[in-house]
């Protein structure tokens, strides 16, 4: 939604511009909006989309090559997975901090969110069992990330990490396979395991994101 | 911020068939609640070990089609596990195996 200042608007254009200046309108972006976390279970697959930044750019530019040579991944835009716990929050690994909760508006007021749900003999997974898998995520909790992890995932195609191993979608992953017994790169395609694997990935079924403003 | 939409989807119904099967597919979770929970389908299958992780006491064994187990301290053990030795799996379709033994015969 897009606001327009009319009283900006209706500032006199000093003489000094001349009459070939047209006056400022002032019009920006809202962001005051969040997720409806009220539809969001703990244990939810919440995909990030790019933020431009020099590492998303990195991990984009190596799923966009994989994608031609192992399709089908899915959107190489997608570059981030964590998993939702409670009350707004996520837990995720992210480069120099590891293992560590954060907020999900963090993510919410500049990126694109996915929201996807694991599905077990077809219905979704009852948050019990997605309190399992938190559970089991919350025992990593500032175990470092590492990018040698990622480099031997790539290109040895190792199933999953060491423990003191593990990058955003090996973590994610390794939790899976922890608490619910259900291996997400079980079939080749779907190794390597990276977060545009998980956009299509077929044991999760998407949830219908919806926002309510903030005023 | 887009959202996804029902109205692009076609259904899978799965439960009966390993997880790649349907891979373009997408469920909405609206519509998979609705679904009865099914039993997850379990079928025998060759593998050899190709993957061991000690500090996760994780090991994932493979078929000849590249389909991946993982193997933990429930799985019920026949025999010993080693590399590079074929051995009889019940595997279920979430990629777990639930019983090693030795190859019959």
């Amino acid at each position: 939604m897009a606001f327009v200042l009319p009283a900006l608007n209706a500032l006199p254009v000093p003489a000094q511009f001349g009459a070939v200046r047209e006056p400022p309108v002032l019009t920006w972006t809202t962001t005051v909006a969040i997720p409806n976390f009220s539809d969001w279970q703990v244990g939810d697959l919440v995909l990030v989309k790019s933020d431009g930044s020099t590492m998303a750019k990195i991990i984009e530019g190596v799923q966009g090559s994989l994608q031609s040579s192992q399709p089908p991944t899915g959107d190489p835009e997608w570059t981030h997975v964590a998993l939702y716990v409670d009350q707004g929050l996520v837990i995720e690994s992210v480069p120099r901090r590891g293992i560590r909760y954060c907020p999900v508006q963090e993510y919410a007021q500049t990126r694109e969110l996915r929201v996807r749900r694991l599905l077990r003999g077809g219905a979704p997974i009852t948050p019990k069992e997605g309190t399992d898998l938190i559970h089991e995520a919350s025992r990593y909790f500032e175990q470092a990330y590492s990018y040698w992890a990622i480099a031997r995932h790539l290109f040895m195609q190792m199933a999953i990490p060491n423990a003191d191993q593990f990058f955003c979608s090996s973590y994610v992953a390794v939790v899976h396979t922890k608490a619910l017994k259900v291996t997400l790169d079980q079939l080749a395609q779907h190794r390597p395991l990276l977060p545009a694997t998980l956009v299509n990935h077929p044991a999760f079924a998407d949830l219908d994101l919806e926002w309510r403003a903030l005023i | 911020m887009a959202s996804s939409s029902t109205a692009e989807y076609t259904y899978l119904m799965p439960g009966t068939t390993p997880l790649g099967l349907g891979e373009l597919t997408r469920v909405s979770v609206r519509d998979a609640a609705r679904n009865a929970r099914q039993p997850v389908a379990t079928y025998e299958t060759d593998v050899q070990l190709v993957e061991i992780l000690p500090e996760l006491q994780l090991s994932y064994v493979q078929d000849l089609h590249g389909t991946r187990f993982a193997v933990d301290q429930d799985t019920e053990f026949h025999t010993e596990l080693r590399a590079g030795v074929t051995y009889r799996a019940l595997v279920n379709a979430e990629g777990y195996a639930l019983r090693i033994s030795r190859l019959p015969g």
